[in-house]
Parts: C-alpha cells; structure tokens; sequence
C-alpha cells in the first residue's frame, strides 16, 4: 500500500461519515499538493482492491460516497497477515531469523513473543 | 520546431521511392514530395499531417502492388523465353493476372480492415467494452453535449456514464451511433468549465471525420502489413488526430480550462503509471515512458499535447 494509499485511510477512519472526492481532496491537500484527478483515481483503486465500499449519488451531479469496509484494527491484522505470510511462504528461515533478533533487543517484544509461545506449545501439547 | 510527423514522412518516402525507380516515379516526384516532407517538417498543421500521411500509405500500398506483380512476373516467366507472339500475349496474360491477383488480395484485405471496423461500430457497448459498467448520464452532461455540438455544428451524441471513479471520458461508435462516455470519477474531479472543454475535445473527434480518418489508416497498415513504416505511420496519423481535436476544442471552448484538465489528469496518470486504467485506456490514452513505445502509441502524452496548446 503506497504512503497516498494510507493517507485516505486514516482520513476516512477519522471521519465519522462517508467521504466524497472532493472532501477527501479538501483533507488531503491541507499537507500536501496533490491534483483532485489522482484522489479519485487513488480511491477508485482501493475501491477495487476490496478496502473500500462506495456509494453513487446522483444528487448534486453524480459522485460517489467512499467508506471503509474494515476497521483500523481489522485493517492492521490483514496487512500484518497478508506480508508476513508471504514472507514466511517465500523466506521462512530468513524471516523468523529476522524477528527474532529484532525482539531479543526489546524485552516488551520478547514478554510479548514469549507469551504466544507459550499458548503454542499449549495447543500443540493438547 | 520541428514536427515528427513531417520526419515520418520523409523517412517513409526515402525508403519507398527507390522503389519506383524502375518505372521512373521516384525523380519526377522526388522534388514536389521533398518540398512537401520539409513543409511538413515545420509547419504545425494536424490535419495536413494526417492527410499527408495517409496519402503516403496510400504511395506505399501502390508501390506493394507493384513490387508484388514485378516479383511474380520474373518468378513465373522464363527471360530466354520472351520472344514470339505467343510468348508474349503469354506474358501480357500473366502480368494481368498477377496485377489482378494483388489488387484483389489487397481490396480484400482492405474491405475485411473496414468491414471489422464497421462490426464493431455496430457492437452494444457493453459487448465494445465489457470490463465498464454504464448507466444512464446525469441531465446536466447531457444538455452540456448538446449545447456543445449545437455550438461545433455536429449531431449531438448518445451520453452514457461509466459507473467508475477513474477519471476517463472516451466516443465512440455503438449501434449505428455516436456514444459519448463519461466517468463518474471525471465528473467529480473538474469543474464545469473544464468538463465542457473535455467533451468538446471528445466532439471534435466527431466534427473532424476523425473515425474516418482512422479507419482508413488502419485500413491500409492491414493491407501494408509486412510494411515495418505502415506500423509507424497509423498511430503518427492517430496521435496527429488528438492534437487536432485538442485544437478545435481550444477554438470552440476555453483553451486554459482544457490545459487544466489536461494538467490534472497528467498528474493522476503519473501515479498510475504502472496500473492500466480506464482512463489511461480512453480519452488519453495509454503511452509508455520509453521513446520506442511513444513510437507506436496512439496518443501523444500529456505533456506534448499541454505543451501544444500553450503555444498556439
């Protein structure tokens, strides 16, 4: 997901309703300059990746209503699932070699990492 | 500065005149066809490009007849043989038939580029573009285009809304008609004035016989097929038709309402290089970076066409 991407999102979770492009552009372009055409195109790509719900409205010219279909928490555990599993589908070895040198060095990572050990070798013991 | 197109040319008929040279056209015809390559070259005018070019398809595909019936002629008729009466109305025979036998392969190959050309113009628009979902157009778009076409003298279009939010706008032929299609993500994005300017350059395309013009150019890189120059010169011919119609659109609209457009949804098809897009597919077409796929597209880029309207 690009950095334009994640923009829109925290965008829509801060809002309490739908968003239309123009609204979204107006949030947007507060921080940075972007074209009102790349809004739309940006969230016409969410949209089709399933992260977005839409809505048309025919009143006041047609435009659609933008909403997110997952919440910021389920938004996390996809993106958090769907990379950590390919890379531990494509560098299993690699990747818990990785993780776990970067936990020893925190211990709140490794309270965290042990408890799901833990809770592992419960259900495998079952 | 000068125009590619009129280098095309230039190049096209260097290469293709030396083929005429056997029955004597390419000297007689070497100075008024240079004067018109480097009047070309430097003369900014889209529709004398196109129409230039497609008149040098038309050289090359005579020259193809040409070459075709020489080649078949010497592969079929023994040299020692060309004395007497008989051997001659024998050659005479043959020479025909072989002409004959091009012109028709080439007529046809002509008539079947037209005749899927027209099929296809008689195809709904869902069958044309399956991937798009259409609804029917906002009454606000639909007065705009008929108070447009009023203003450029055409017969207004069918107006269709394509339910994407990928700003895109495209015509085209469905059903024996003119069907002009417009995005809901195109009419989220520009304002009233630049919207206006966009459809005209979609109605120009209808003012300048443009689906003609680009048949015909199809038509004959079909029948020129094995030509490696035919494949450069139909998208040159299709590329100098969009300049065209950004030229009438400016005329007949606001010039400054249409580089806007044009400037923002160069920016989103810069974000979007990489993913093909209804947009990229349509009104503006999808043009690589590399300078060999510019080559080959039939769309100028952006950048070119903004640039060609702030100098006029």
């Amino acid at each position: 997901m690009g950095d334009l991407e994640a923009a829109m999102l925290q965008e829509l979770w801060k809002s309490p309703t739908a968003l239309s492009v123009r609204e979204f552009h107006e949030k947007i372009s507060r921080s940075r300059s972007i074209a009102i055409t790349t809004v739309a195109t940006i969230l016409d790509r969410l949209y089709r990746k399933g992260v977005l719900s839409r809505k048309l409205v025919k009143e006041g010219g047609p435009h659609y209503l933008y909403s997110s279909r997952l919440s910021k928490d389920a938004f996390r555990h996809v993106v958090v699932n769907n990379v950590m599993g390919a890379l531990l589908r494509g560098f299993n070895d690699v990747t818990v070699a990785y993780l776990a040198e970067r936990m020893a060095d925190k211990p709140e990572d490794r309270r965290i990492i042990s408890k799901y050990l833990d809770r592992l070798k419960r259900e495998g013991g079952r | 500065m000068i125009q590619a197109p009129g280098v095309l040319m230039f190049v096209a008929w260097v290469l293709v005149g030396p083929l005429t040279l056997h029955h004597g056209l390419w000297l007689p015809t070497l100075i008024p066809i240079t004067a018109l390559g480097l009047a070309l070259i430097v003369k900014r005018s889209y529709r004398f490009q196109s129409i230039t070019l497609l008149a040098v398809l038309g050289v090359m595909f005579f020259e193809s007849l040409q070459s075709i019936a020489s080649w078949l002629h010497i592969e079929l008729i023994d040299p020692s043989l060309l004395e007497g009466e008989e051997v001659r109305h024998l050659l005479s025979f043959f020479f025909t038939l072989n002409v004959g036998l091009a012109v028709v392969g080439a007529v046809a190959a002509v008539c079947v580029a037209l005749s899927l050309e027209l099929r296809k113009s008689h195809l709904p628009l869902a069958r044309l573009f399956p991937e798009m979902e259409f609804q029917d157009a906002p009454h606000e778009v639909t007065r705009s285009v008929e108070r447009l076409s009023t203003t450029m003298g055409v017969a207004p279009p069918k107006v269709t809304l394509i339910d994407s939010g990928d700003p895109a706008a495209f015509i085209t032929r469905s059903k024996r008609e003119y069907v002009l299609a417009v995005s809901v993500g195109l009419l989220e994005s520009l304002s009233a004035k630049e919207l206006d300017a966009c459809l005209a350059h979609e109605l120009s395309h209808m003012k300048n016989n443009d689906f003609s013009v680009r048949s015909f150019a199809t038509a004959a890189k079909v029948a020129l097929f094995a030509h490696p120059l035919s494949h450069l010169i139909e998208p040159a011919v299709y590329r100098a038709r969009e300049f065209l119609a950004d030229r009438t659109a400016a005329d007949l609209s606001e010039r400054g309402a249409l580089i806007s457009a044009l400037s923002k949804l160069r920016e989103s098809q810069n974000y979007v290089t990489t993913q093909r897009s209804i947009g990229t597919a349509c009104l503006f077409g999808s043009v690589g970076t590399n300078p060999l796929s510019r080559l080959f597209a039939k769309h100028p880029t952006l950048e070119k066409r903004i640039r060609a309207l702030q100098e006029q």
